[in-house]
C-alpha cells in the first residue's frame, strides 16, 4: 500500500474509534445523571405502574450493557428511538430539524466569509484611514455584542418599528425562497456577524504582516503594480490561515444558532438541543452527539486526507509516527 | 473620527432606548367593547411544542390550552364552584350501592362524524383507566364500567368516592372518537386529536405552530364558533413573544411571566385574562426527618418559618401585584375555602420567638430544594433573605426535572420543596397527594417525611368517601385547617391565576377561559371591530 492509501487507512480507523468513543461516553453521561427521566416526562402525578410500564418500554429496566447494545442495534437499523418529550420518532425529528439550521448556518458563513475578507482588506490596504478606524471600531462592537441582544434589537428595529421583516418562524427555500429570503434575513444576519467580525480581523492582520514580508518588497521592486502586488500576491497568501479559521467559525455559528432559533422561534437544531438537554431527553440527546460527531468526524476525515493529498510531508509524517 | 465614533454610539444608544421603552401607542387596560367579528384567525403564542396528543394523556397546561379547542368535557364547573353537565346530561350518585349513573345527552358528535352514546363512553372510560398516566388518581376507587342504556353508563366503585363528579369535569371526563380509535389504531391516536369541540386540527408544522379549523359538523348549534381559525405558533422566548404581541403577529401570549404581563400592562393596549378556581399556588412543604433529629420536626419551628415570611411584599414587588398573599391551602371564593383557617402574618419578631421556645434560639441550617423547570429564583432569594432575618440559614439547591421528581418524592425526607401548581376541582385529590398517607403510598411529595398525621390523612379521606356535598366540604375546612394551623404542615407564600393569557386589547374573552374549569370554551372568545 502507497504512502497515502496508509494514511488514508490510519484516518478511517481512527475515525471509527473517535465515533464508537463517543457514543459510549453520550450514553453513560446521559445514563449515569442522577434523576429519573420517566419521571420527568410523565410527571410527579404519574402513578407507579405507568412509570414501570414506560421504564420497559424504553429498556431502563435492563442492565446498563443491554442497554447500549440495543440502544447501537436499533441505530444500524436506522432506529434512533422515540423522543421523550416530544413523542415522536427521534431520527425524523433530526432529519426534519438539520436542512433547518444547514439553510441558517451555511449561508450565515457564506456572508461572513465573503464580507469579512472585503472589509478585512479594505482596512489592511488603507491602513490608519476613516474607513480602516470606523470598520475596526464596528469589528470590536460585533465581536463584543451578545448575539442575543443584537437579535432582540433586530426584531424591534425590523419587525416591530419598520415592519419590514417577519420577526419569527421559517419557511424552506424549496417552498417559496422569496419567503425563505425574509424570514432568514435576521437570523442569518446575526449568526454572520460574529464570524465575519472574526475573518475582517484576522485577514487585516494577515495581509498588513505579509505586506511586509521581503517578497512583497521584491516584487514592488521589480515594478509591478501595487494593486498586483496587494491583490495577487499579499492577498493570495494572507488567505490560507483563513480557511482554518472558517472550520473554527463553522463550530461558533452551530452553537449560536441555538440561540438564534430560541430568539426567532424556529424550529432547527438549536431549539431541539435545548428542549432535550432541559427536559433530560435522552434518546435525543444522544443521537444528536452521535450526529454530529459523524457530521465532524467526517468533515475532518475529509480535511485530513486532502492535507495529505495536498502536502506529502503531512502523510509521510503520519506514516512515520504510526511506523 | 472620534465625532463619527460618537455620532455611531449615540445612534446605537438612542435606538435601544426607543426599542426598549414603551410604546406611545394610546390603549388601555382591559377589554374593548364593541361588535363580535365572525372570521377571521385568532393567533396564540405558546412557549413550547406539546408532547401529548390523546385526550387521555394530556399533562401539561399548554396542551389542555390547545387540545380544548378540540376535547370537550363531559361536566364543567360552574360559576359557584358546582359541577355543571355538558357532553352528558347528568350524573346521579348512589352511595349505598357504590355507583354513579352517567347519561349522555343525545345530540353530541364527534367530528369525524361520529356519535356520542354509551358504547363510546363505556370505550373512552377502560381506554383511561388502562392507559392514561394519571388514572390512578381519578379511577383508583373505581372497580369496573358497565353499559346500562344507550346513553348510560354505571361506575361501579369498590368503595365511595366523593370526587367523582368533578373528576368528570377534568381529564377524565374528555372524549375522544372511538370511530378514530378502532379505524386508526392507538399510535395513529396519540398524534390526531379527534373530539366533538368546535375545532379540529388541519395542519401541524412540528416545533412552529398548529393551526385549527373550524369543525362545521360542531354539535352545539346554540354556541357561537367565532373564528374561522385558531393558530398555535411556538414562540419559546418571551422577548420575541411581546415584539410578536406589539407587531400583531399574534393576539395573544399564553403563560407569561409576571414581570411581562406587568410591563406590557404598562404600555397599554393589552390585557390578561385568567381563570378563577382554576388558581396557580406558590407553597413551601416542610419535610421533617424520618431519623427525628430535624428542627422542622418541631411545630413551632415550621410556624416560625411562617410568620417570618412577608408574603405581601412577595406578591406586590417580585409578582408586580399580580399574586396574592393567601393564608390557606384554597383559592378564595371557592367553597374549598376556610375562612376559620387563621393562617401566618408577616410577624419576624413573634418567629424569633418560636424559635427561642423551640430550643433553635441561634437558629440552624436547612434546606430549600427547587426544580429548575419554575421560575421561582426571586421566591427562593426572597425567602432565603427572610429566613436569614430570623437567623435561619437556607442553602438554595436547584435541581434538573427528572431529579426533582425523584428527589421530591423519594429521597428528600428533610428540607423544604418549593412547589408550584394549579388546583380546582381537583383540590381534594391533591390535598391527599400532598398531605395523606396516599403520598406515602402513591404518586405525591416527600414520601419519606414523617409529616403526615393520621388524624389529617382520615379527615382527608373522609372528604373523599363523604356521600354528600356538605359533608365533603367540612371535612375538607377540617383538613385545611390541619394542614395550617395545627401542623404546618406547609406555607402559603402567594397565590394567583392558573391560566394567564397575555392578550391584544380587540381579543374579547367573554367566557373562554372558563373560569370555574380547567378547559378553555374556544365559543367564548372573539375579536372586536
Amino acid at each position: 500500500m502507497n504512502s497515502l492509501g496508509a494514511y488514508t487507512r490510519n484516518r478511517i480507523l481512527l475515525s471509527l474509534f473517535i465515533i464508537f468513543a463517543v457514543s459510549v461516553f453520550a450514553f453513560l453521561i446521559v445514563h449515569l445523571m442522577p434523576g429519573d427521566p420517566v419521571r420527568a416526562v410523565l410527571g410527579i402525578e404519574a402513578d407507579e405502574a405507568a412509570v414501570q410500564k414506560m421504564r420497559e418500554e424504553l429498556n431502563l429496566d435492563k442492565p446498563f450493557l443491554t442497554q447500549y447494545w440495543l440502544w447501537m442495534k436499533g441505530i444500524f437499523k436506522g432506529n434512533f428511538g422515540r423522543s421523550l418529550t416530544l413523542n415522536t420518532d427521534v431520527g425524523e425529528l433530526i432529519g426534519r430539524r438539520l436542512p433547518v439550521t444547514l439553510s441558517l448556518t451555511i449561508p450565515a458563513l457564506i456572508i461572513a466569509a465573503i464580507f469579512g475578507i472585503i472589509i478585512g482588506v479594505i482596512c489592511a490596504t488603507n491602513r490608519g484611514s476613516i474607513a480602516d478606524q470606523l470598520l475596526t471600531v464596528l469589528v470590536t462592537i460585533a465581536n463584543g455584542v451578545p448575539i442575543f441582544w443584537i437579535g432582540i434589537m433586530m426584531i424591534y428595529l425590523f419587525g416591530v418599528l419598520l415592519g419590514w421583516l417577519p420577526l419569527m418562524g421559517y419557511a424552506s427555500p424549496f417552498e417559496s425562497f422569496v419567503e425563505y429570503l425574509r424570514k432568514a434575513a435576521m437570523p442569518v444576519s446575526i449568526l454572520a456577524i460574529r464570524p465575519m467580525a472574526e475573518i475582517a480581523r484576522q485577514v487585516r492582520t494577515n495581509m498588513l504582516e505579509v505586506i511586509n514580508q521581503d517578497y512583497i518588497r521584491t516584487a514592488r521592486a521589480y515594478g509591478l503594480s501595487e494593486r498586483k502586488v496587494k491583490y495577487k500576491y499579499a492577498l493570495k497568501n494572507a488567505l490560507i490561515p483563513i480557511v482554518t479559521l472558517l472550520a473554527l467559525q463553522a463550530r461558533d455559528v452551530a452553537g449560536g444558532s441555538v440561540l438564534a432559533e430560541q430568539v426567532f422561534s424556529i424550529a432547527g437544531m438549536g431549539q431541539l438541543i435545548m428542549i432535550s438537554v432541559l427536559n433530560r431527553d435522552f434518546p435525543v440527546i444522544q443521537a444528536i452527539v452521535l450526529v454530529i460527531t459523524v457530521i465532524v468526524v467526517f468533515v475532518n476525515l475529509l480535511l485530513d486526507i486532502s492535507y495529505g493529498w495536498l502536502d506529502p510531508r503531512i502523510r509521510m509524517t503520519a506514516r512515520k509516527v504510526i511506523n | 473620527m472620534k465625532k463619527l465614533l460618537v455620532l455611531f454610539l449615540i445612534l446605537v444608544l438612542a435606538f435601544s432606548v426607543v426599542a426598549c421603552s414603551p410604546s406611545e401607542e394610546p390603549g388601555k387596560n382591559g377589554q374593548t367593547s364593541g361588535e363580535p367579528v365572525v372570521g377571521g384567525t385568532l393567533r396564540i403564542g405558546v412557549q413550547s411544542e406539546v408532547a401529548n396528543v390523546a385526550a387521555w394523556r394530556l399533562r401539561s397546561p399548554q396542551e389542555t390550552l390547545i387540545w380544548s379547542a378540540i376535547y370537550e368535557p363531559l361536566f364543567k364547573m360552574g360559576a359557584n364552584g358546582e359541577v355543571v353537565p355538558y357532553l352528558a346530561k347528568s350524573i346521579e350518585a348512589d352511595p349505598e350501592n357504590l355507583t354513579y349513573t352517567v347519561t349522555l345527552r343525545e345530540d353530541v358528535y364527534f367530528s369525524d362524524g361520529s356519535h356520542l352514546d354509551a358504547d363510546v363512553l363505556l370505550w373512552n372510560f377502560e381506554n383511561f383507566k388502562e392507559n392514561s398516566q394519571i388514572a390512578g388518581r381519578y379511577f383508583s376507587d373505581v372497580e369496573s364500567f358497565e353499559k346500562t342504556g344507550d346513553y348510560t353508563v354505571v361506575i361501579h366503585l369498590s368503595r365511595w368516592n366523593s370526587q367523582m363528579p368533578f373528576s368528570l369535569t377534568e381529564n377524565p371526563g374528555l372524549m375522544y372518537s372511538k370511530k378514530a380509535f378502532d379505524e386508526h389504531g392507538y399510535d395513529w391516536c396519540m398524534e390526531n386529536p379527534v373530539g366533538t369541540g368546535p375545532y379540529k386540527l388541519e395542519n401541524w408544522v412540528f416545533g412552529e405552530s398548529k393551526t385549527l379549523v373550524k369543525n362545521e359538523n360542531y354539535w352545539n348549534k346554540d354556541a357561537t364558533v367565532y373564528f374561522d381559525k385558531i393558530e398555535f405558533p411556538v414562540i419559546p422566548e418571551e422577548m420575541t413573544a411581546q415584539a410578536a404581541l406589539l407587531s400583531g403577529d399574534i393576539d395573544a401570549f399564553y403563560g407569561p411571566s409576571n414581570a411581562t404581563m406587568a410591563e406590557m400592562l404598562e404600555k397599554g393596549g393589552f390585557h390578561v385574562t385568567s381563570g378563577k378556581l382554576r388558581s396557580r399556588i406558590i407553597f413551601l412543604i416542610f419535610g421533617s426527618d424520618v431519623k427525628g433529629d430535624s428542627p422542622l420536626e418541631d411545630v413551632r419551628v415550621r410556624q416560625a418559618i411562617s410568620y417570618a415570611i412577608d408574603s405581601e411584599a412577595i406578591a406586590k414587588n417580585i409578582d408586580k401585584g399580580l399574586t396574592y398573599a393567601c393564608r390557606q391551602y384554597a383559592v378564595p371564593d371557592t367553597p374549598f375555602y376556610n375562612p376559620e383557617i387563621e393562617g401566618y402574618g408577616y410577624d419576624p419578631e413573634k418567629a424569633k420567638q418560636l424559635l427561642k421556645e423551640a430550643g433553635y434560639e441561634n437558629g440552624f441550617v436547612t434546606t430549600i430544594y427547587v426544580g429548575l423547570d419554575n421560575p421561582f429564583e426571586d421566591y427562593m432569594v426572597a425567602i432565603q433573605g427572610y429566613l436569614k432575618e430570623v437567623g435561619i440559614g437556607v442553602n438554595l439547591v436547584y435541581q434538573d426535572v427528572s431529579l426533582w421528581s425523584t428527589k421530591t418524592m423519594f429521597e428528600i425526607d428533610d428540607g423544604m420543596v418549593l412547589i408550584g401548581h394549579g388546583f380546582g376541582a381537583n383540590l381534594v385529590n391533591q390535598m391527599a397527594d400532598n398531605f395523606s398517607k396516599r403520598a406515602v403510598d402513591g404518586s405525591g411529595m416527600l414520601k419519606l417525611s414523617k409529616l403526615h398525621p393520621d388524624d389529617l390523612h382520615e379527615e382527608i379521606m373522609a372528604a373523599i368517601s363523604a356521600t354528600d356535598e356538605e359533608t365533603m366540604y367540612k371535612h375538607v375546612h377540617a383538613a385545611g385547617k390541619m394542614i395550617i394551623d395545627k401542623y404546618c404542615l406547609g406555607y402559603p407564600v402567594v397565590m394567583g391565576p392558573f391560566a394567564n393569557v397575555l392578550m391584544r386589547e380587540d381579543i374579547v374573552d367573554d367566557h373562554w377561559i372558563a373560569h370555574y374549569s380547567d378547559f378553555f370554551d374556544y365559543t367564548g372568545v372573539y375579536r372586536v371591530q
